[in-house]
């Protein structure tokens, strides 16, 4: 069995990549692919903060908004690269992390949410009228394409990069996991005291997670800046934040795959809820309160809980034979 | 000037603090922080508009109305949902209570339209009161009398009957009301259906200055949180002095920084108490117990 454990993750790259070419380009397709692979990168941010810190955030679109409208701005006023854009914003966004870490961290559970809440909303208010800037309600406008060396990215070349970043991030979150640090996540969301006793210093392991998740949203929001090319404060609302906390709690918090497949399940089912127009928020939200009471664990819990079931089925049958 | 200030942040502050209360109570017996409770104010404000226009205009009427119809949708809330998340689960009871609030605010919007409406003139009758220079005018002087009725009822409910009993009971330890003989599940229920249908009214109080429409209970549903938090969390007689006080800052903090970011005073109030002090000014710090 272990040497087939390669298997999936090949044929996941392999069809990720074919995907413009089985598509044959067609523009609805990759434009789901992409906004399915910013939200990835902001889900798998909050699955560190939530699903193995234990830090639940419901400002996750600030950081969003934060990581979006640095890139615009400097894309927009100063004229710089993509690549430099990303890392710039993505950064700054992380200093904002550090900063609402420090400042949140003796706060657990509920005031946490009431806090990142407030921020979400704050961010917003700024980017609404800080008009000189970000152009306020109007939106800020006119950022130009994204461009690798001087070739301006098509829909696909845009795609390949996204699928790229999340690939890393993907690696990079894994990595951190497996790592003392992630340990120390997990700890300090199991028994917080037990783990400070172990002499896990909690302070500091906050901050880890905070900045982590604030610099992949920083990602995800100069991504969507490129390929929106207009950014305009409603949408940074918080609802974005909710949904973001539901792609992970959907898919499973705390567990590897978990936000990503969230992240897909949502946007698909947000684009399949469409044609129902004003009904489309309020499918999403029963949907939503469904999930919360019939599998708080997410769809990685239900699957779980069936390989179980079956399992011990399996394992019955086998009693039944052998008597 | 000043005095004009001063009513204003009285009539805000009544507001804020109704809705703190409902905070506060659903917090202190059910510990959930109820993020749908801003869109309860909405469904308020909106079914008061309905009963204007088609059954009744005595604002006592309506507000009777009003409180009644937010109880039972309070009531349905708490049963088809709330009830059936274990405590334990901090994220989910969040989630479930965005997810009411999204689905109260879109079943809004296509009951009664998205668009913004104001509740009908003079709906608070009466003379305009002049003091010395001030003028009130009657929907303040009626927010300020129907709010501060409200609260000394709530007040003497909690205290003087057996429900209330009951209610502050197993607010303060679940377990050992339930020995003593007290249904706690049903105490839970009935506060919750005390804070919606008192939310329901702010609903009808904010009307003059808000308008009716779908978002009206995003940023005040906010801002009775920072009142509740303001005075302690779960704390009652906190939540009525967090809110005016609320009330009166923004108030006067709104002539001091640009009125676009009048918004977000409530805000900055709610993380700097969280940050500082997070059991409320009137909280005693329970010690860290590391």
């Amino acid at each position: 069995m272990k040497e087939k454990k390669w298997i999936y993750p090949v044929l996941i790259s392999l069809l990720l990549l074919l995907l413009p070419l089985i598509t044959r380009q067609n523009y609805y397709v990759l434009h789901i692919a992409i906004i399915c692979s910013i939200f990835s990168i902001l889900a798998i941010g909050l699955n560190i903060l939530q699903g193995y810190a234990g830090l639940v955030s419901i400002g996750q679109a600030g950081f969003y908004a934060i990581g979006a409208y640095i890139a615009g701005l400097l894309a927009v006023k100063l004229g710089l690269g993509f690549w430099i854009c990303i890392l710039i914003s993505s950064l700054v966004t992380s200093l904002v992390g550090l900063g609402l870490g420090l400042t949140t961290v003796r706060l657990y559970g509920g005031y946490l949410a009431l806090v990142t809440v407030g921020f979400g909303r704050i961010v917003q208010l700024v980017a609404v009228n800080w008009t000189n800037l970000t152009g306020g309600g109007e939106g800020l406008l006119g950022i130009p394409s994204a461009k690798v060396g001087s070739h301006v990215l098509s829909q696909t070349g845009y795609y390949y990069v996204c699928i790229f970043i999340v690939a890393l991030v993907f690696l990079f979150t894994g990595n951190v996991i497996n790592s003392k640090t992630g340990r120390a996540f997990i700890a300090m969301r199991e028994q917080r005291i037990a783990a400070s006793m172990m002499g896990i210093d909690i302070a500091k392991y906050r901050l880890i997670a905070f900045v982590i998740a604030a610099f992949y949203s920083g990602i995800a929001g100069s991504l969507y800046g490129f390929f929106a090319g207009s950014l305009f404060p409603d949408y940074f609302n918080l609802s974005q934040s909710v949904t973001i906390l539901i792609m992970v709690v959907l898919g499973g918090s705390g567990t590897k795959y978990g936000p990503i497949i969230g992240a897909i399940l949502v946007t698909i089912g947000f684009e399949v809820l469409r044609p129902f127009q004003s009904y489309q928020m309020i499918i999403y939200g029963i949907g939503i309160v469904l999930v919360v009471m019939f599998m708080p664990s997410g769809l990685s819990g239900l699957i779980q809980r069936l390989a179980k079931v079956i399992k011990i089925r399996k394992k019955g049958d086998t009693h039944a034979a052998a008597d | 000037m000043l005095l004009d200030q001063v009513i204003v942040g009285l009539v805000v502050g009544a507001s804020y603090a109704l809705l703190a209360i409902g905070y506060s109570l659903i917090f202190a017996s059910m510990r959930l922080l109820h993020f749908a409770q801003g869109d309860f104010l909405m469904i308020g404000g909106f079914i008061s508009l309905s009963i204007v226009s088609s059954v009744t205009a005595n604002p006592f009427l309506v507000i009777f109305l009003v409180m009644t119809s937010l109880a039972l949708l309070g009531y349905l809330i708490e049963r088809l949902c709330y009830k059936r998340i274990p405590d334990h689960m901090h994220a989910a009871r969040i989630i479930a209570t965005l997810g009411v609030g999204m689905i109260l605010k879109n079943t809004a919007g296509i009951i009664w339209g998205a668009q913004i409406r104001p509740l009908s003139d003079g709906f608070f009758r009466g003379p305009v009161v002049n003091l010395g220079s001030l003028r009130i005018q009657p929907s303040y002087y009626w927010t300020l009398i129907i709010g501060a009725m409200l609260m000394i009822l709530l007040s003497l409910f909690l205290n003087r009957t057996k429900v209330g009993l009951a209610i502050r009971a197993s607010a303060y330890n679940a377990e050992v009301a339930e020995i003593m003989g007290i249904n706690s599940a049903k105490a839970r229920t009935i506060a919750f259906i005390i804070a919606a249908s008192l939310t329901g009214c702010v609903g009808i109080f904010v009307a003059p200055m808000t308008f009716i429409h779908t978002e009206m209970g995003v940023s005040l549903g906010m801002k009775g949180f920072s009142a509740a938090v303001l005075g302690g969390l779960g704390n009652i007689p906190g939540a009525m002095v967090g809110g005016l006080l609320l009330g009166m800052i923004e108030t006067f903090g709104a002539t001091v920084i640009s009125s676009g970011y009048k918004d977000s005073i409530a805000f900055i109030v709610l993380i700097l108490i969280l940050v500082f002090k997070p059991s409320g000014l009137f909280g005693t710090t329970e010690p860290e117990k590391i």
